[in-house]
């Protein structure tokens, strides 16, 4: 009896084949959904730590060049997007007669947004005419002086970028902004 | 019956086998996130340390300049010196150094460490700052009279005026004459200014550090200040003058006019009487170790210019000044009295041990006198250049 039961077991019907396979798609469309909510948000934070990373990272680099320069020898453009700076030669900083920073040796230096469209910073040194990445992702860079404090420049960058999905992060701008106080005289 | 028990004892074994490297996979996979997360650490760390070893190197040259401020002969500190504050471990060393050829600056080597100056510690990061500063000038002459000791002008029924105006704009008149005639004392002794006669002085009274203004000056029914009278902050130094240029000996002129060439001279004393007249061609500094008496006819700086003619008295003699024409100069005598018996007008400033005046004399400070640096005391110490380590190498 018992062999002969197992011999006669039925299989499932299509019907109930297609019940399966239905609630199965349904559930794994679901799980899907959760996953790629979840990949999207751990792209979201991670982009947007990334973002900050680079920013702030890009802002102490250009903060501490700055300050090798003098207050005279700061341009910033007329729209604020870029700025040109002297920077005095590490190995003859001085005249050792007077005392006072030896300009004629110095390097202009260069920053501006420009690159892969036009999102990165670029720090050029218009004496060797070379130029290096600072940072990408960046959709707005602005300088601004003070004329009641001559030798602090303001930098703020903005920064943003698009996931895979097409969806920029954060959905406005990161502003970051910095302060350099210039040292020498 | 063999056959199948072999093959559940198989199934056993791969069930163990597979178990093997699921765990082994899954340490993998947590050694790598481990190891990954590690390293971003130790990122994050010498980024930390980096600009935690920059503000030390920052702090010492600020703690370096506070230091010159009140010493400046402050050479800094070779040894560590820890700056721990809760997670922000790190310190510093500073050197400060002066140059041969300008005993006014200061070269400070400022070095941070995070979290020591131990090159093998964990995330260890150092960075200098190399500065220049220079100490500001103090000036010489800031009060149209000054005297450690005491002022007094004028006798009874005289007459006398203090006031200022600068020649670096014109000569001295006296409907446009300032009011920056300043008096001052260190003194805090009762009666250390005393003003007398109809004295009219058009600036401020100030007496030494700690003093009383009601007590420690005197001013009689006929006299005016039109400033104010307060304590100084500070006890201001001038030190005892010295010179490097070899003594001519005595020059003493009771006739006739003599003309001194720009320059420095220096003499054992100083008289000038009678119809003498000593008459500079220019800038003119003259040290005299003596007695200093200018009781003659004149004399005479270039252009009338206070500048042109500065007398430092080295020695603690008597300075008697009773000159019958006016005399454009200063003179800097810290160590010694002032006479001032004379009727002319003094154009210029007076430092002294103790100042008298008794004849109708008037003192007109000439404000371009500031310029004049006092050589042996330092102001404030202030930025001439300035340098850091930089993570952008120049020129790249």
């Amino acid at each position: 009896m018992k062999i002969l039961g197992k011999k006669g077991a039925k299989g499932f019907t299509v019907s109930e084949l297609m019940i399966v396979v239905g609630l199965s798609s349904v559930v794994f469309m679901g799980v899907l959904a959760i996953l790629r909510v979840g990949t999207e948000q751990s792209q979201l934070s991670q982009t947007k730590m990334l973002l900050q990373d680079t920013a702030r990272e890009a802002l102490y680099k250009m903060v501490q060049e700055i300050r090798q320069s003098a207050p005279s020898r700061i341009t910033i453009a007329g729209n604020s997007a870029s700025i040109q700076f002297a920077v005095p030669d590490p190995a003859s900083l001085v005249s050792t007669t007077s005392y006072t920073v030896n300009w004629t040796g110095a390097h202009q230096i260069q920053y501006a947004l420009g690159g892969a469209g036009n999102r990165q910073i670029l720090r050029t040194d218009l004496a060797t005419n070379r130029t290096s990445v600072l940072a990408n992702d960046v959709t707005a860079l602005q300088f601004t002086g003070d004329a009641a404090q001559p030798n602090v420049v303001t930098i703020t960058i903005s920064a943003q970028r698009n996931l895979t999905s097409g969806r920029p992060v954060p959905s406005a701008p990161l502003q970051l902004t910095a302060q350099a106080e210039v040292r020498n005289p | 019956m063999d056959t199948k028990r072999r093959f559940r004892k198989d199934r056993k074994g791969f069930i163990l086998l597979t178990t093997y490297l699921i765990v082994t996979l899954v340490s993998l996979f947590s050694l790598a996130y481990f190891t990954r997360g590690n390293v971003f650490l130790q990122a994050s760390e010498r980024n930390r340390n980096k600009i935690v070893a920059f503000n030390m190197a920052e702090a010492a040259v600020d703690f370096a300049v506070r230091q010159l401020v009140s010493n400046p002969n402050y050479t800094g500190t070779a040894t560590f010196t820890p700056l721990n504050s809760g997670s922000a471990q790190g310190g510093y060393t500073v050197t400060v150094s002066t140059p041969l050829n300008n005993s006014r600056v200061r070269i400070i080597q400022a070095n941070g460490f995070a979290p020591d100056n131990n090159t093998v510690s964990r995330a260890y990061q150092a960075s200098s700052i190399t500065t220049y500063f220079e100490f500001s000038s103090n000036p010489l002459f800031n009060f149209a009279i000054f005297a450690a000791d005491s002022v007094n002008l004028t006798g009874s029924g005289r007459f006398a005026s203090v006031d200022s105006y600068d020649s670096r704009t014109g000569q001295y008149a006296s409907g446009s004459a300032t009011s920056n005639g300043d008096i001052g004392v260190n003194s805090i002794a009762a009666g250390s200014i005393t003003l007398g006669g109809q004295t009219i002085v058009k600036g401020d009274v100030l007496i030494g550090p700690g003093g009383n203004p009601s007590t420690a000056v005197t001013v009689g029914p006929n006299a005016t200040i039109t400033g104010t009278q307060s304590t100084s902050a500070i006890t201001y130094t001038h030190p005892t003058p010295s010179t490097s240029v070899p003594s001519s000996g005595a020059l003493e002129l009771t006739g006739g006019t003599t003309i001194l060439m720009p320059g420095t001279y220096h003499y054992s004393s100083l008289k000038v009487s009678g119809q003498g007249v000593l008459q500079a061609s220019g800038p003119v500094t003259i040290y005299v170790d003596g007695a200093v008496e200018l009781t003659g006819q004149s004399v005479v700086s270039q252009n009338n210019l206070p500048k042109n003619f500065l007398i430092y008295v080295i020695g603690s003699q008597t300075v008697t000044l009773a000159g019958q024409t006016d005399l454009y100069g200063a003179i800097y005598a810290p160590n010694a009295e002032v006479q001032n018996s004379g009727n002319a007008a003094v154009f210029g400033a007076v430092v002294a041990k103790k100042y008298t005046q008794t004849g109708n004399a008037s003192i007109h400070f000439d404000q371009a006198l500031t310029e004049v640096a006092n050589d042996q005391s330092l102001g404030t110490p202030r930025v001439r250049a300035w340098q850091e380590q930089n993570s952008l190498t120049w020129g790249t």
